[in-house]
């Protein structure tokens, strides 16, 4: 052992007794088993596993809603009943195709759709407009604060009654519950976004001889993009909730009176395809308009710990 | 270029007593020429507190700091900065990044190019110049920033421990580079540092400074010959002597 070398390469560690593996069983390629277990390991492969799990979710939902319909929920109700209490997806489909030819059916879309929009874009303005003076100035803090504090907590559907008092049966109404239900996500993503402004890039950019209103347009407001991405994101869907709810408590016109509607004449079908086309048109607004802006932006926030690092240092 | 440092004072109110903490007490400093010049001084002394004066993102209390005789009052692009996380515009490439000092001084967008294609070149990064700084090294990160602060034209770049984030490999590299940049861009820079053996490999001149209250111990020109060995003679007794300064208890303020 003594005249052993400090420095010893190492042996190849002793290959075990090969034993003969077997293949892995598989079902005969030319069976359905067979060819599905390869579309399946084709499909994880691209990454299109988890779509299809999805699909095939959704697909046997609808199955099983179309045979609890067809059977009265399994032979628990009469089967008659089931027109009005759960009518099938086939059913929906079909009106849901009847809908579409028909010019009213588009136009309370429309109606919807200008309203949320209109009341949007107010809220937008106003919260944007509210946040930045409230980051701005402390006395305008102090003012607005307790009306923030105090109206922020009441959902957009409690204002109904108050602006049909106010402004009766129609659009105005519509979109002055909806500005005031989207108000607030805009407003204090404006006030979280200017209040997180990472410090050395406001430093960079003075040192690189920017002015006051340089500053404000080439790193205040890029900086503040992502969050007010989020939250107009979020107002865009308090808008949809605060439409419907007035829609159906007063205004008689637009997607969530075509609910009531159903209900009323004992068309439950025309209320499920109207509360599809809800989901499709907000699951579209959503992914295609501020996913994808999201996605563009996302890389403009300062990460999270290098902004605790720049917080730290303030602190210092 | 001239820079010139009399007699500042900068204190700060501690929250706690409401006694004002004395960051800075009667520096004077003088820098003349495109020197490299290294600030080392204990942990918390008060360096990056000097850069921020010098830069004017901050006032002194007293005292006044001046470039070419003119007093500066705030930051101004004669004065470029280069911090320790970078600070890129996350939202521009490295083209937009580098470009943004001849943006805001309202040069148009079609005689930007020619600037920033050299500096670009020049810092190592060519054909990087569609990428956004989160695609980037830091090592890259800091070239970008390097480049961007050379595109306003200052006639100072005060740099803040700029690799100490990076790591020993990359910020080799990276003082090998700034050497070789500084040679063809001839700048006045103030390098702060934690680390000795950086400010003696970088400096054409070392200033100690004493802990807080910062003051200067000892200003020091080199002339070792570059490239520097770090295991040359010198070189290491050099760094010796920095060392033991920095060790050394300071002398009790007046
Ligand atoms: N805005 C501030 N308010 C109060 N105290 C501060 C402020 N900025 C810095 N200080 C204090 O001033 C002292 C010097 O800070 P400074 O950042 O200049 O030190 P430093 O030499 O750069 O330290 P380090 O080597 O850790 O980077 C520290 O004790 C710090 O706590
Ligand atoms: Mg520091």
């Amino acid at each position: 052992m003594l005249d052993q070398t400090p420095f010893t390469t190492a042996e190849p560690a002793p290959k075990a007794p090969a034993t003969p593996t077997l293949p892995p069983r598989v079902w005969p390629i030319g069976s359905p088993v067979g060819a599905l277990t390869v579309i399946w390991q084709r499909a994880s492969r691209n990454g299109e596993a988890r779509f299809i799990r999805s699909l095939l979710s959704v697909i046997g939902f609808t199955l099983f809603w179309q045979l609890a319909s067809n059977t009265g929920v399994f032979g628990i109700f009469p089967v008659d009943a089931m027109n009005l209490f759960l009518p099938s997806p086939l059913t929906v489909a079909r009106t849901f195709k009847e809908l579409f030819t028909q010019s009213q059916y588009l136009s309370h879309i429309l109606t919807s759709l200008y309203r949320v929009m209109f009341g949007f874009s107010l809220a937008a303005v106003i919260g944007v407009t509210a946040g930045v003076l409230i980051v701005s100035s402390k006395v305008a803090e102090d003012i607005l604060q307790p009306f923030i504090r105090l109206l922020q907590p009441i959902p957009g559907v409690a204002w109904v009654p108050l602006a049909i008092v106010w402004f009766g049966l129609g659009d105005r109404a519509a979109i002055f519950i909806i500005t005031v239900g989207a108000l607030w996500p805009t407003l204090l993503a404006t006030i979280q976004g200017l209040r997180e402004v990472d410090h050395n890039l406001v430093n960079a950019a003075l040192t690189l001889g920017a002015t006051r209103r340089q500053i404000f347009e080439k790193v205040t407001v890029p900086s503040i993009v992502p969050h007010l991405v989020t939250g107009f994101r979020l107002s865009m869907g308090f808008g949809w909730r605060a439409v419907l709810a007035a829609e159906m408590v007063g205004v008689s016109s637009g997607l969530g009176y075509m609910l009531t509607l159903g209900r009323g004449v004992g068309r439950t079908d025309i209320t499920l395809a109207t509360m599809v086309s809800i989901g499709c048109i907000m699951l579209i607004t959503d992914a295609f308009i501020f996913g994808t802006l999201d996605r563009k932006t996302s890389n403009w926030r300062p990460k999270r710990e290098e902004r605790r690092k720049a917080n730290d240092e303030i602190a210092n | 270029m001239k820079l010139r440092i009399s007699h500042i004072e900068k204190t700060y109110s501690t929250n706690e007593t409401g006694r004002r903490l004395r960051i800075i007490n009667d520096l004077s400093l003088e820098i003349e020429g495109s020197e490299l010049v290294c600030l080392v001084g204990p942990s918390g002394c008060g360096k990056s507190t000097l850069l921020r004066l010098i830069a004017g993102l901050e006032q002194p209390d007293s005292g006044d700091i001046q470039v070419d005789g003119q007093p500066i009052d705030g930051p101004h692009a004669d004065r470029g900065m280069i911090f320790q996380d970078y600070a890129l515009f996350p939202w521009r490439s490295v083209q937009k990044n580098v470009e943004f000092g001849l943006e805001i001084r309202g040069v148009p967008a079609r005689d930007r190019g020619g600037v920033t294609a050299k500096l670009i070149h020049m810092v190592g990064l060519a054909g990087f110049e569609n990428r956004f700084p989160h695609q980037l090294s830091g090592g890259m990160r800091q070239r970008v920033a390097i480049a961007r602060a050379l595109a306003a034209d200052p006639k100072v770049i005060l740099m803040d421990e700029p690799f100490a984030s990076l790591d020993s490999q990359v910020r080799k590299q990276m003082q090998h580079e700034l050497l070789r940049i500084l040679q063809e861009a001839r700048k006045t820079i103030v390098f702060v540092t934690h680390s000795v053996e950086e400010a003696v490999y970088l400096g054409d001149r070392v200033v100690v400074l004493t802990g807080r209250p910062a003051r200067i111990k000892a200003d020091y020109r080199l002339d070792l010959p570059r490239p520097r060995d770090p295991l040359d003679e010198r070189f290491i007794a050099f760094r010796r002597l920095v060392l033991g300064l920095l060790e050394r208890p300071d002398p009790v303020a007046g």
